[in-house]
């Protein structure tokens, strides 16, 4: 099977420490994998080099088997990318739900009709149609969740990169959650600290500490 | 929500205060005001709290009028300056701050500096949010505004907490524009429509502009 992601021997160290080192993961096609570690242990840091938003000191990350010298090398492969932040008022460019969701295509050059159509196709998929017109920082945190996904889905990434999606979220919202990302069939990172909800989602789960990557059987 | 369209909104809100910045008070300026409270009436109360506040600011102007100028220009002043801010807070009393930007976005103002209001907007909120949760906090842990040098080491913490978190935001907000392929532009949708209400308010802004301006 072809491999989305992989990380070779990839360190990565901040101004006062190191956070991981010799970090190797490989991801295939339409594979999830989950990594959970402790406070600190840089799953955050790990995702957003993947993402291309920080550059790690040493080792190799390889997108699609083309290796990504540079940040700028991540370009060609932004709309390959789905990276759901943390917290996610973050990653809204727009006031209300439907101008958010569409953002995306409305910035690659499709016009308002079309992006239109495919927003609510996505919408309806994810059950937040009814959402449509409302004031996205009005939203509960588990539907501010599910919306960032439309607006990252609706661009059909290849891959997606997940931080701590049901961080703050109850029961209910974080089984949507997990519903709604088992029927997507794409390569995913996922972090998160919630042992359910990785159980639920992710065949295989890896524990970052600072001296790496180690394979946890569940 | 208003009831009035967010771009005539600003359009009337600019003309009134215009208007009468550079006229003597009548009692056709008046008019406008009767209307909004007419249809803002269920939030007079806090509006008028409001006013009663900004009012500690008025009065010093009315003051320096006073000691500088005549008794009449001071009160002209004075009137006008309280006509004009309780006009903008009626018409603006259920605006959420993002009207304003779709508004700016009707008008045609350039998408650039659509954008930078939104995100201004944007950002007040989020560290208006923020400053809200640190005064919880601090009430939570007991701490009581006072005068000694503990109290002023938090206040200049709590500004300190806020100015880094603004930093983090910005960062995060920069990822994002990056991530989501972000190039100065936000796309709106324009479905906003007139209703009574705003032709009402335009037919008021239009006497105005006949009566003071062209007769």
């Amino acid at each position: 099977m072809s491999c989305s992601i992989n990380l070779k021997e990839v360190s990565y160290e901040t101004s006062s420490k190191e956070v991981f080192k010799n970090v190797s993961l490989d991801v295939s096609h339409e594979e999830k994998v989950a990594i959970v570690g402790a406070n600190g242990s840089g799953k955050s840091s790990l995702l957003k080099i993947v993402a291309g938003l920080i550059k790690q000191q040493d080792g190799g990350v390889f997108l699609f088997h083309n290796e990504m010298n540079s940040l700028k090398d991540f370009k060609e492969y932004r709309s390959d990318i789905g990276y759901l932040p943390q917290d996610v008022s973050d990653h809204f460019l727009c006031p209300t739900v439907i101008e958010d969701v569409m953002f995306a295509l409305r910035a690659k050059g499709f016009d308002k009709d079309e992006s239109h159509k495919k927003a609510i196709e996505v919408m309806n998929k994810l059950g937040i149609t009814h959402l449509e017109n409302r004031n996205i920082y009005d939203l509960s945190g588990g539907e501010q969740k599910i919306v960032a996904l439309a607006g990252i889905l609706i661009t059909k990434p290849k891959i997606l990169l997940l931080d701590e999606p049901t961080n703050a979220l109850d029961e209910d919202a974080e089984n949507r959650i997990i519903d709604i990302l088992n029927s997507i069939k794409k390569s995913m990172i996922i972090v998160s600290h919630h042992k359910t909800f990785i159980d639920s989602l992710a065949p295989t789960i890896y524990r970052l500490s600072n001296n790496g990557l180690d394979k946890i059987n569940h | 929500m208003s009831k009035f369209n967010s771009s005539i909104l600003l359009v009337a809100a600019f003309l009134y205060s215009i208007f009468l910045s550079f006229n003597q008070v009548e009692i056709i300026f008046v008019l406008p005001i009767l209307y909004v409270i007419y249809c803002e009436h269920d939030k007079i109360f806090s509006i008028l709290k409001k006013l009663l506040f900004l009012n500690l600011f008025i009065v010093m102007i009315f003051i320096v009028l006073l000691i500088e100028d005549s008794f009449e220009e001071a009160i002209n002043i004075y009137i006008r300056t309280n006509m004009i801010i309780l006009f903008n807070l009626l018409l603006f009393s259920r605006s959420s701050g993002y009207d304003i930007v779709r508004a700016l976005n009707e008008l045609k103002f350039p998408t650039k500096f659509v954008s930078s209001v939104y995100f201004t907007l944007k950002m007040i909120q989020t560290l208006n949010d923020e400053f809200k949760r640190i005064k919880q906090t601090l009430r939570a842990r007991g701490f009581k505004a006072s005068s000694s040098m503990f109290a002023y080491e938090t206040y200049g913490n709590l500004f300190g907490h806020i100015f880094v978190k603004s930093i983090k935001k910005a960062n995060a907000m920069q990822d994002s524009f990056k991530l989501r392929g972000f190039h100065g532009k936000i796309y709106l949708i324009n479905n906003s429509k007139l209703s009574y209400y705003d032709v009402i308010l335009i037919f008021l802004i239009c006497m105005l502009f006949v009566k003071k301006v062209m007769v």
